[in-house]
C-alpha cells in the first residue's frame, strides 16, 4: 500500500500548455475590459460591472491556475466554504449599513442623510423665496410709480434742502447740522436699516426715534410713507417695485431708479396694482383685474359685503 | 529508515506513511490556509465597502489620485508572474528540472517589477501628502511655488476641524485665495478654502498657540500674535481623502507584503529546485521530482491567491467611477 502511491504519483494532472496561454489571455482581455468598461460612465453600474469581470478572472485563477477544478472534493469544500463564511460576513454588514439611516438618521447612511438634507435645504429656499417674494408683492401693491413719483415731489419740496438732490446728505441747509443728515447712498446703512425704520424715522421724526433733533416729525406723509421709504431706497440703489428675481441691482446710480428710467416689468405689474387698489376703494367688482393674486384678494377683502358673489363672478373674464 | 529505501524516498517525513499522504496533509493545510487568509482579506473587504457606503464622494474623488495606467500594468504583470508560476508547476509535474528553474525567477522577477511600481506609486503619494489619517496634508496638491513657501502644514484635534488642512507659508509670502484654489483645482482634488487665519476661522488663538507650543515654534509665536497669521491657510478637502488613503494604504500595503513575503519563498523552491539564488553558491540536485513538487505546489497556490486579491483590488481602488 505504501509503495504503490509513489510509483505512480495519482494527483498529478497535468494540463495541456494551450490551457494555460488560453487562461492567461482571457485573463488579459478581461483586464482590458473592465479597465475600457470604468470608462464608460455606467454610474452605480460600474461596480456591479467590474465585480462580475473580477468574478470570472478569479473563477479562472483558482480553477485553471490553481487546479481547484481538478482537486480534490475536501479542497473544494474548503475554498468555497471559506466563500460562504466570507458572503455571511458581507451580508451582515451590509444588513447594518444599509438599516442604519432608519434607525438615526444623523450617523447612518450618508447618502440618505445627504438626500434628506437637500431636501431640507430645497424647502428652505422654497420658504425664503416666497417670504421674499411676499414682502415684495406687498410692497408692489402698495408703491406704485406714480406713487415714487409723487414721492420725489414730496422729497423735492420737504427733505431736499437738508438731504440733498442726490441723498447724499449734502443739501445746502444740512451743511452746517451736527450730525450731519444721513447719506442715503451709503449702502451698509440700507443693508442694516428696516423698511420700518426709515418709516418711523420719516413720522416721527429724530426726536421720537433718538436720532438728530433738526429732523422734523411728517405724521402727514402717513397715507404715503411706503413711497417714502421706496424712494428713499432708491438712492442705495434697490428698487423695490422690482420683480424679486432680481437680486443686484442693474444700476448703482439713484437716477437709473427715477421712474423714468423704469424697465417694463415694473410696469407691467403697475395696472394690475392700480386695479386692485381701486377694486378695494370703490368696493366694485374687479372687472379689469389682470393678475390672480389681485382677483384673489377682492373677496377676501369684500366678504362682508353682500357684493361679494358679484365680485366673484367676473374674475375668470380676463383669462378667457 | 534509509534514504536508499524505495518506500521510504528522502522527502517522506518519518510520521507520515506514504507520500500520498504527506501530500494530501501538505495541500490540506496550504488549502486552510487559502481559506484563513480569503477571511483574512475580506475584512478589509468590508471595511472598504463601509467607508464606500458611509462616504461615496470620498471613493470618487479621491481615486484620481491613482494611477489607472500604473494599476492596469502591474495587474498585466501579476497575470504575467501568475502564468510563469502555473507554468512551473506543471515543468515540475513534468520533471523539466531547467524550465522549472526559468519559470521561477521569471516569477520572482514580475513580481519584483510589481513592487518597483507599487514603490513608484507610494513615493508619488507620500510626496503629495496623501496619507492616511491624521497624517494627510496633501501639501504636494499645491502649485510648486507654494510648496516652497510652506513652511508647517497641520490638523487640529478637535473633532469638527480634523477634516481641514492649515498650510502655514513663509512670512511676507502673500498668497491668494484664488492661487490655492486654482493648484488644488488642477491637482484635481476637490477642496474647499476655508479661510486665512486672521479671518473668520474657527480656530481660536489658543487652538494655534498650543499647537506653536508642541511643535517648538515659540520664536513665530509673535507672528502670529501681530500679523495673526495672514500667511496660514485652511483647506477643507472634500470627500474625506484622508479616510481614502487609510483603506488604500491598509489594503494595497497588505497585499504588498504578501508580494514581498511571496519573493522570498519563490527563491526559497527555486533554491531547492537547484538553482544558484548567489552565483557563488554551488548548483545542487533538484529536490523535485513527479513524484515530489509540493513545496512548488502550495508556494504557486499561494502565489495564485495574491493574484486573486489583487484581481479585486485593482478595479475597487483603481476603478471606481
Amino acid at each position: 500500500m505504501i509503495s504503490a502511491g509513489d510509483k505512480e504519483h495519482p494527483h498529478v494532472h497535468v494540463m495541456p500548455l494551450k490551457i494555460y496561454f488560453g487562461v492567461f489571455g482571457a485573463l488579459i482581455a478581461l483586464t482590458v475590459l473592465t479597465v475600457s468598461v470604468s470608462y464608460m460612465g455606467l454610474g452605480v453600474f460600474a461596480i456591479y460591472a467590474a465585480m462580475l469581470v473580477a468574478l470570472v478572472k478569479g473563477g479562472l485563477v483558482v480553477g485553471y491556475f490553481m487546479h481547484l477544478k481538478f482537486d480534490t472534493k475536501f479542497h473544494q469544500l474548503i475554498f468555497f466554504g471559506s466563500l460562504f463564511f466570507m458572503t455571511v460576513f458581507f451580508v451582515f454588514v451590509f444588513i447594518d449599513l444599509s438599516s442604519r439611516a432608519r434607525i438615526n438618521p444623523e450617523s447612518g447612511n450618508y447618502a440618505l442623510a445627504r438626500d434628506r438634507a437637500a431636501k431640507a435645504l430645497a424647502a428652505y429656499q422654497e420658504k425664503q423665496d416666497e417670504a421674499r417674494e411676499r414682502s415684495q408683492k406687498m410692497l408692489s401693491d402698495k408703491v406704485t410709480v406714480e406713487d415714487l413719483n409723487k414721492a420725489k415731489a414730496v422729497y423735492v419740496s420737504r427733505c431736499q434742502s437738508c438731504h440733498g438732490p442726490k441723498g447724499k446728505g449734502h443739501g445746502p441747509a444740512g451743511a452746517a447740522l451736527k450730525p450731519p443728515p444721513r447719506d442715503y447712498t451709503d449702502l451698509g446703512w440700507q443693508k442694516r436699516t428696516s423698511n420700518m425704520q426709515i418709516a418711523k424715522v420719516i413720522l416721527k421724526g429724530g426726536i421720537g426715534t433718538g436720532l438728530s433733533p433738526t429732523m422734523p416729525p411728517h405724521p402727514d406723509l402717513r397715507p404715503q410713507v411706503a413711497a417714502m421709504v421706496a424712494y428713499i431706497r432708491s438712492f442705495g440703489g434697490i428698487d423695490m417695485i422690482k420683480k424679486p428675481d432680481a437680486k443686484t441691482p442693474d444700476a448703482k446710480t439713484p437716477n437709473a431708479k427715477t421712474p423714468n428710467a423704469k424697465t417694463p416689468a415694473a410696469d407691467a405689474k403697475t395696472p394690475a396694482a392700480d386695479a386692485k387698489t381701486r377694486a378695494a376703494d370703490a368696493k366694485t367688482p374687479a372687472a379689469d383685474a389682470k393678475t390672480p393674486a389681485a382677483d384673489a384678494k377682492t373677496p377676501a377683502a369684500d366678504a362682508k359685503t353682500p357684493t361679494a358673489a358679484d365680485a366673484q363672478k367676473p374674475a375668470p373674464a380676463p383669462e378667457k | 529508515m534509509s534514504s536508499h529505501d524505495p518506500n521510504h524516498p528522502e522527502h517522506l517525513q518519518h510520521h507520515f506513511h506514504s507520500s500520498i499522504q504527506q501530500e494530501a496533509s501538505s495541500k490540506l493545510g496550504m488549502w486552510v490556509f487559502l481559506a484563513q487568509e480569503l477571511l483574512f482579506f475580506s475584512g478589509a473587504f468590508v471595511a472598504y465597502a463601509a467607508i464606500r457606503y458611509f462616504y461615496p464622494d470620498t471613493m470618487l474623488s479621491s481615486h484620481e489620485h491613482l494611477s489607472i495606467p500604473m494599476g492596469a500594468f502591474n495587474t498585466v504583470v501579476l497575470l504575467t508572474s501568475s502564468l510563469t508560476m502555473a507554468l512551473a508547476v506543471r515543468a515540475a509535474q513534468v520533471n523539466a528540472v531547467k524550465s522549472l528553474r526559468r519559470l521561477l525567477i521569471w516569477t520572482a522577477i514580475f513580481a519584483c517589477v510589481f513592487m518597483v511600481v507599487k514603490y513608484f506609486e507610494y513615493t508619488h503619494k507620500f510626496h503629495d501628502g496623501l496619507f492616511p489619517g491624521n497624517h494627510f496634508n496633501g501639501v504636494g496638491l499645491l502649485s510648486k511655488e507654494q510648496q516652497k513657501y510652506v513652511t508647517h502644514t497641520f490638523r487640529l484635534k478637535a473633532p469638527r476641524e480634523r477634516e481641514q488642512v492649515f498650510y502655514r507659508f513663509k512670512p511676507g509670502y502673500a498668497v491668494s485665495e484664488d492661487a490655492i484654489a486654482a493648484a488644488l483645482q488642477a491637482s484635481k482634488m476637490p477642496a474647499l478654502i476655508v479661510s486665512r487665519a486672521n479671518e473668520q476661522l474657527k480656530v481660536s488663538k489658543d487652538q494655534l498657540i498650543t499647537w506653536m507650543a508642541h511643535n517648538g515654534a515659540n520664536d513665530q509665536l509673535d507672528l502670529w500674535g501681530s500679523t495673526a497669521g495672514a500667511n496660514t491657510f485652511s483647506v477643507l478637502y472634500k470627500g474625506k481623502p484622508h479616510v481614502f488613503f487609510g483603506i488604500y494604504f491598509a489594503m494595497t500595503g497588505l497585499h504588498g507584503l504578501h508580494v514581498l513575503i511571496g519573493i522570498f519563498i519563490i527563491i526559497w523552491v527555486y533554491r531547492r529546485a537547484g538553482g544558484r539564488y548567489l552565483f557563488w553558491k554551488p548548483a545542487r540536485e533538484s529536490e523535485f521530482s513527479p513524484a515530489y513538487y509540493t513545496p512548488v505546489e502550495n508556494v504557486g497556490l499561494y502565489w495564485h491567491l495574491v493574484d486573486l486579491i489583487w484581481i479585486f483590488l485593482f478595479p475597487l481602488l483603481y476603478l471606481v467611477k
